[in-house]
């Protein structure tokens, strides 16, 4: 007694199905096939046979690469399917297996297995037959509780090849696809479908669609060009489930994609696509949903499934791109149960459309990761978009975010460009007793405060009037005005401000330097007029001034120790002034205030 | 009821009207229904919740948009209006009934850090 399911082998070269045979592996080998991926060919042994034609799916290629399958060890075959190349040769894909006996508990090689003769591998003999069988049945009487082998010998496609014309091929699972086989069904959803795209170039133009479609053991994306677009197009629809068979199966571009297939199908003229009515058992959508808080540690450009609840998303803007057209593209923030907040952007039709009001949960399955302003996400025409899913995943987060998820304030890995994401928000006690610009580099930070004192004294000074200059000149007391750094002399100069400011919140201020924007937003008015004024009307320059006091803007500065005369202070920079967004300002209250009560 | 402008009257959601019976209010909300009698309507707060508003006269002008009604809270749970002040939308920016109602809910929340019945009659 071997412990082999005898016979196995046989059956399995004239394209029986022998699920769970019981079958010692002889031989493995790495074949390499240049610019495909890498495939592992195995020898196995039912203990009175060898066959060398088995193939394992790429994705146990793991199995191979971690040493798991071994020559010698014992393993049952849990599902495979059989694919018959042109020249009618029969190659085993082997979709699940499972190791029963490692190879160090196997003394070497069990039986005197002989390699099953070519002949008998090409093709089916009729006289062989009946004693395929044999084997066969009992298997079955071994394995009854496994359904997939009781269905196969229900309805047993006779030996006889299945390419007969006509004849309908086995469904078989996405997973199993590969270039080497053409006959073949697929029944499969669709979860992805692009619109029309047309192209044009100099060797002509045309139109194609992608849509992607998924079974229970994978997906793959599917492209149709031209007359293709014309017969199914229409006929597709997202969500729905069909019978897809005879497209061409090629490598997948990588570039392109995110589907998680190493190949990928383009339809032909033999194709066909028939709806399939009865769709329960066929999964709705395959997503590997990575944490927000997981994608830092991701590399750019890869492609992640996410979902989050949408926290808060902005207006709809358009822009140009370089090829001249004209895009829309709308950024929001998605948070999940980790805590942290990413800006997805959309584009297209997908930001037009959306709605974020409820903040819903959002599903992204194939968005790029960006290291744009720390990590951000954009969802390309390649992802697909659910609001709402009907998913484990979705309702568990609702809740989350119902309960608790609400009330947090969220740490964005993406960092704030103009509006939205993340702002260091300080008040100027923080920026004291944080020991802010300490450090080897300068601190940005951003605090809402009023401006308690102007300094008009040497606001204003005389600048170089060339146009990127704005270095000082110097009086020649001859009418010219010289500039060192541009080593010229002018009839003219520019008027500069560098205004000194002391701004206060409810608990600090602080003395902070205001260059030219910065300043003229604070006063008001722009440095020309300001320095006219200061020389003609020097009252109404103080009225300017004393106006602009207690006004509160929003300022974002930038701090940093400097030393002078061995004299060391923060020197605060204004970079910008806002005014106060009132709204989004109350929000911040409102979330802080409820933090600090959850403590 | 003649004094009802000078004592204070806080600010209050529809939740919490049942708190504040027979005593003075400020009520922010959106126009629902104008009766046409013209002499009630109705309010929403920020959280989509219906309060009726009763006045003494007519209403003169079409009403719609945010509105804020002082007035006393009778027994039934109705805004008695002794006053009302439409706040127009089209200056400025637009009205955020939510976020509104939010720091309302922040002010009953926490009132020790927020006492301004106890600082405005004391």
């Amino acid at each position: 007694m071997t412990g082999l399911s005898e016979g196995a082998i046989k059956a399995l070269s004239i394209g029986n199905s022998a699920n769970d045979a019981v079958l010692q592996l002889v031989n493995i080998r790495k074949i390499d096939s240049g610019s495909g991926p890498t495939r592992f060919r195995v020898m196995m042994s039912d203990g009175v046979h060898t066959l060398s034609s088995f193939m394992l799916s790429t994705q146990l290629n793991f199995m191979a690469e971690e040493n798991i399958l071994v020559p010698n060890c014992v393993c049952i075959l849990k599902r495979h399917v059989t694919n018959i190349l042109k020249d009618k040769r029969r190659v085993v894909i082997i979709l699940e297996i499972e190791v029963i006996k490692p190879a160090e508990e196997v003394a070497g090689r069990i039986g005197d297995p002989t390699p099953l003769a070519e002949g008998l591998i090409k093709g089916p003999q009729s006289a062989q037959v009946p004693e395929n069988r044999q084997p066969l049945l009992q298997q079955q009487n071994r394995n009854e509780g496994q359904k997939s082998f009781g269905r196969d010998v229900g309805k047993k496609t006779p030996p006889a090849m299945p390419s007969t014309p006509g004849g309908s091929s086995k469904v078989v699972p996405i997973a199993s696809l590969n270039p080497y086989q053409s006959k073949w069904t697929i029944r499969a959803r669709v979860t992805n479908k692009s619109s029309i795209r047309t192209w044009s170039n100099s060797r002509g133009d045309g139109k194609l669609f992608s849509m992607e479609i998924v079974d229970e053991s994978g997906e793959i994306r599917v492209t149709g060009f031209n007359q293709e677009v014309d017969k199914f197009f229409s006929l597709v629809e997202v969500g729905k489930v069909y019978y897809v068979s005879k497209g061409s199966l090629k490598i997948a571009n990588k570039q392109y994609t995110s589907v998680k297939n190493d190949y990928e199908m383009t339809l032909n003229g033999d194709s066909s696509i028939i709806p399939c009515e009865d769709d329960s058992d066929v999964p709705v959508i395959h997503c590997d949903f990575v944490p927000i808080g997981d994608l830092e540690n991701r590399e750019k450009d890869a492609i992640v499934d996410v979902i989050g609840v949408c926290r808060s998303v902005d207006e709809v803007t358009r822009l140009t791109t370089k090829s001249n057209k004209e895009v829309s593209k709308r950024t929001l923030n998605l948070m999940d149960m980790s805590g942290k907040l990413v800006t997805v952007t959309l584009w297209g039709e997908e930001a037009e459309k959306f709605d974020g009001s409820t903040q819903p949960i959002v599903a992204i399955k194939g968005a790029k990761l960006s290291d744009f302003g720390g990590r951000s996400l954009s969802a390309s025409f390649s992802s697909s978009m659910m609001i709402n899913p009907d998913i484990p995943e979705a309702y568990k987060l609702r809740g989350w975010y119902d309960k608790e998820g609400h009330a947090m304030d969220g740490q964005s890995l993406t960092e704030a460009k103009g509006g939205g994401g993340l702002t260091n928000w300080k008040t100027l006690s923080d920026v004291k007793t944080e020991h802010l610009g300490h450090g080897d580099k300068a601190d940005y930070y951003t605090c809402i405060a009023t401006i308690v004192y102007l300094r008009k004294e040497n606001c204003l000074y005389q600048a170089c009037p060339s146009q990127e200059c704005n270095k000082k000149v110097v009086d020649q007391h001859n009418g010219m005005f010289r500039c060192e750094k541009c080593d010229k002399e002018f009839p003219n100069f520019k008027y500069r401000l560098i205004l000194s400011a002391n701004v206060a919140d409810y608990a600090d201020n602080q003395w902070v330097t205001c260059f030219q924007e910065s300043a003229e937003a604070i006063l008001g008015q722009n440095a020309a007029y300001l320095g006219q004024l200061k020389d003609s009307n020097e009252i109404a320059f103080d009225e300017i001034f004393q106006q602009a006091n207690f006004n509160t803007f929003v300022f974002r500065s930038r701090v940093k120790l400097e030393t002078y005369n061995d004299e060391s202070r923060i020197k605060a920079t204004v970079m910008d002034v806002k005014p106060v967004d009132h709204k989004d300002y109350s929000k911040r209250l409102i979330i802080n205030i409820r933090k600090l009560a959850a403590q | 009821m003649a004094g009802i402008l000078d004592v204070p009257k806080p600010r209050i959601t529809c939740s919490l009207l049942s708190q504040y019976i027979s005593r003075p209010v400020c009520f922010v909300g959106r126009v629902e229904k104008v009766h046409p009698t013209g002499k009630t309507f109705t309010v929403a707060d920020g959280e989509g919740k219906i309060a009726t508003v009763e006045l003494n006269d007519p209403l003169e002008e079409g009403l719609s948009g945010i509105v804020e009604v002082i007035g006393m809270v009778s027994n039934k749970g109705v805004l008695m209006a002794s006053t009302y002040n439409l706040l127009r939308e089209d200056k400025g920016i637009p009205f955020d009934l939510e976020l509104y109602t939010e720091a309302l809910k922040v002010i009953h929340d926490f009132p020790q850090h927020y006492p301004f019945e106890v600082a405005a009659s004391g």
